[in-house]
């Protein structure tokens, strides 16, 4: 309760109260905003306000709180660096496994304008890295080429409409609301409206990855 | 994977120093030479696709198998094939448990092997 109350009272002297309603009104907007329209940019502007009003408070502390600056820039560079770090071996990975594009896929890379790149790996894999798509050998082994443009579309929607992980996780981390955007959802309804709904069900049937049933089902209705 | 503690003498055939899913495949392998994971799969029906490629994956980091990546027109898939014949194997398996026996029982190995061969 103490701390409360310091904190409160470093806010209230430091003249804040007024700028930090206004700023958590803007959030609040941005939030109400985002739940209504699924728009990720909302989502993002309202954890890019809570960082800035959290540095603020912070910066404004003048009592023992002061230290609580170095605690959150702490937890933020921990975070950057984790982030850094992944990306770093993610990008290794890849760059060991990258095999290009192959002639095979041709006809989907004219057909959704961009690059499909194959990863060496029997491992099943389809994703987003760095503005590129990457599929796996195991993934396009199992799979029969409708089945395989289908979850080529869905990661077409991802590289065209979703938010940069990177960033959405550091807004997420620095707001501490660790909540990030998903649109799996969306991403399926996309793929499944340009190429169709069978190849894009049975690719889940034969992938078994997480919540596959429940996206199914979904998909389904 | 022929890993001197892994090794089963009880057991039949080569399933002493292999797993049974991976005895069964590499097998295969020597039969055919060259086969896709399809291909295994038809000739084993009992186990899933999951499991014939997840057993190939080991045997090609153990380094008993190779795969390529073939491309035709209407198909993509990895072709597997057996690094060394079944002796070739046969002869790393054996050096691999015969250094591991000369470590531990010196020069009596040694005679032993001389006493099987006058017995051969």
């Amino acid at each position: 309760m103490e701390a409360v109350e310091c904190f409160i009272d470093c806010i209230v002297n430091a003249n804040l109260v007024i700028p930090v309603i206004i700023l958590l009104g803007i959030a609040a907007i941005c939030l109400i905003f985002f739940i209504i329209k699924r728009r990720y940019e909302l989502l993002l502007g309202a954890q890019f306000i809570m960082s800035i009003i959290i540095i603020i408070n912070l910066l404004s502390m003048n009592c023992y709180m002061h230290s609580w600056i170095w605690i959150y820039l702490g937890i933020i560079l921990t975070g950057s660096i984790i982030i850094v770090l992944i990306k770093y071996l993610i990008d290794t990975y890849i760059n060991n496994k990258n095999v290009g594009s192959i002639s095979y896929l041709s006809d989907i890379e004219n057909e959704f304008n961009v690059q499909i790149n194959v990863i060496d790996s029997p491992i099943i894999r389809a994703f987003i890295f760095l503005k590129r798509i990457y599929i796996s050998m195991g993934l396009i082994e199992r799979l029969e080429k409708d089945e395989i443009k289908a979850v080529i579309a869905h990661e077409v929607y991802h590289l065209r409409y979703s938010p940069n992980k990177i960033i959405s996780s550091l807004l997420a981390l620095a707001s501490f609301s660790f909540y990030r955007y998903s649109d799996e959802f969306s991403a399926e309804k996309y793929a499944a409206n340009v190429t169709s709904k069978e190849s894009l069900i049975n690719a889940l049937k034969k992938l078994d990855i997480k919540d596959s049933e429940k996206r199914i089902k979904n998909l389904s209705s | 994977m022929v890993k001197i503690e892994r090794i089963s003498l009880y057991k039949e055939g080569i399933t002493k120093f292999f797993s049974p899913n991976e005895a069964r495949i590499m097998q295969l392998l020597w039969k055919n030479k060259k086969m896709t994971s399809n291909g295994i799969k038809k000739e084993l029906d009992d186990l899933s696709l999951a499991c014939v490629a997840g057993t190939l994956d080991r045997l090609v980091k153990s380094g008993y198998a190779n795969r390529k990546i073939d491309e035709t027109k209407n198909r993509v898939s990895y072709i597997y094939s057996p690094i060394g014949s079944r002796k070739t194997v046969g002869e790393k398996i054996s050096e691999k448990v015969l250094e591991s026996l000369v470590d531990t029982f010196g020069s009596s190995v040694l005679d032993a092997i001389g006493k099987i061969k006058k017995k051969g």
